[in-house]
């Protein structure tokens, strides 16, 4: 190869620029209802029972709700299984916790 | 046209290395410098246009175009003619069955498992015997290593920041191999899934890593039921993701041909070998820790006191490869969320 230099092509591939757009953020959290939906790994279920006393202690939220994604999803009628890992909240249940909550919180432990 | 951005770099071999590697832009491995020359002739070979969508990779949801995956084609070492693998291998992984998000992101080491059917692996030399998961053989090494950089450099998995791999292991760099259709006495994994013999498919699987399973018995050869054995319980180890997680799990046997022979010699088809190896791949409950014995009852994968690999046999998956000699196996555990392999039809242009 000879010369001071050499072109190449970038490789990296950008995302699409994306018009959705954040729902509006609460300034405080004094008075709401959290929803805390764990996606389904093993010991979210026990850091959300104490991160819910929490958020009610310091951060003043009336009420809390759990979801457990993975047991609430884990069979269909007919017993089969179909919760696999790192799927997205089924829309049956992210609506329930719309309806309910102010805010909604996600997480794992694992 | 060409629309990626032009970058200016060192002329000199050592010089490209270095700055590509500073950017962060390979597996650690020298690299080839992905030249408008190199780059258009991938793309003229598939006869689309540069800017046309194969599809958004997770996590960083980098658009893979036609010129984006013909420039890690080129970095990787692929010749033009392995392109149409890696569109559809592309495709294949961000269906959703395929759960490729989580794969990039997971402390799990998995990465997929590229397995070719049909006439392309002649067409591209894509070794399907003797050290097909070894080093030796440029369409297998490269093509499994492009898919790696498009993960990387496109899916924006940067190995310890965004891919949270505990480990991670060996077949990160590659791993595709083509089935030896020509030595199995059984019908190809493609005609299995419905696909033509004369169909060309990639099948990604989400390979968590691999072990050698030598089912044999020194100056003899082994008998089927021996094999049977070996092989069904190289998949009950204690820590593969089949065992320890409770999904109905589809795990992979890369059986060599003698195996494969030896079974068939018996009157097995493949079928029957899938049941036979479900219903041995089995662990008392009482092995179990008891959480996990509890998460394998809720998901009935339990028998007669025995905990099940997975729900039902046909979702074993069987790939007859390897070279004529040695009684050598190979068990692929798999990510183990439930995830399943998915097969595309390679489009070869003209064909």
């Amino acid at each position: 190869m000879g010369g001071s230099t050499i072109l190449i092509r970038d490789p990296i591939g950008e995302p699409r620029t994306s018009d959705l757009k954040l729902s509006p953020r609460p300034e405080s959290l004094e008075g709401l209802t959290v929803g805390l939906l764990s996606n389904g790994w093993w010991s979210w279920n026990v850091v959300q029972q104490r991160f819910g006393e929490l958020l009610k202690e310091r951060c003043g939220v009336a009420d809390t709700m759990f979801l457990d994604f993975r047991a609430a999803t884990m069979k269909d009628k007919g017993g089969n299984l179909t919760w696999k890992i790192a799927r997205g909240a089924d829309p049956y249940y992210a609506d329930q916790l719309a309806d309910k909550c102010d805010v909604v919180i996600t997480g794992l432990g694992n | 046209m060409l629309t990626s951005k032009l970058i200016e770099v060192s002329p000199s071999f050592h010089g490209i290395y270095e700055d590509l590697y500073e950017r962060g832009w390979t597996d650690g491995l020298p690299v080839i410098p992905p030249t408008d020359d190199l780059v258009q002739a991938c793309i003229e070979y598939v006869g689309r246009d540069a800017g046309d969508i194969v599809g958004e990779i997770p996590p960083a949801g980098g658009v893979a175009t036609i010129e984006k995956i013909a420039i890690n084609a080129v970095m990787a070492g692929c010749r033009p003619e392995y392109m149409p693998v890696l569109l559809a291998a592309i495709e294949a992984m961000i269906g959703s069955e395929f759960e490729l998000r989580a794969m990039q992101v997971t402390s799990n080491p998995a990465t997929p498992f590229l397995v070719i059917n049909g006439p392309i692996r002649q067409q591209i030399g894509l070794n399907c015997g003797a050290s097909a998961l070894g080093p030796g053989f440029r369409a297998n090494a490269t093509i499994g290593r492009a898919i790696r950089l498009l993960l990387l450099n496109v899916g924006g998995a940067i190995p310890g920041t965004v891919d949270k791999a505990t480990l991670g292991w060996p077949g990160k760099f590659t791993m595709c191999l083509g089935e030896n259709e020509e030595a199995s006495p059984w019908e190809p994994l493609h005609v299995e899934r419905g696909f033509s013999q004369e169909e060309s498919t990639v099948t990604v699987i989400p390979a968590a890593g691999c072990f050698n399973v030598y089912a044999g018995t020194r100056g003899e050869f082994a008998g089927a039921d021996s094999a049977l054995t070996i092989l069904a319980h190289s998949m009950t180890v204690m820590g593969t993701t089949e065992v320890i997680t409770a999904f109905y799990n589809h795990p992979v046997l890369i059986v060599n041909q003698m195996h494969a022979g030896i079974l068939a010699n018996v009157g097995l088809s493949k079928q029957q070998v899938k049941q036979i190896l479900w219903e041995r791949a089995r662990l008392p409950m009482g092995m179990l820790p008891p959480w996990l014995a509890d998460e394998k009852r809720a998901c009935n994968l339990v028998e007669d006191g025995m905990m099940l690999l997975t729900d039902k046999p046909e979702r074993l998956t069987l790939i007859v490869a390897g070279g004529p000699t040695g009684l050598h196996s190979t068990y692929v555990p798999i990510m183990g969320g439930g995830q399943a392999p998915i097969t595309k039809v390679i489009k070869v242009p003209g064909r």
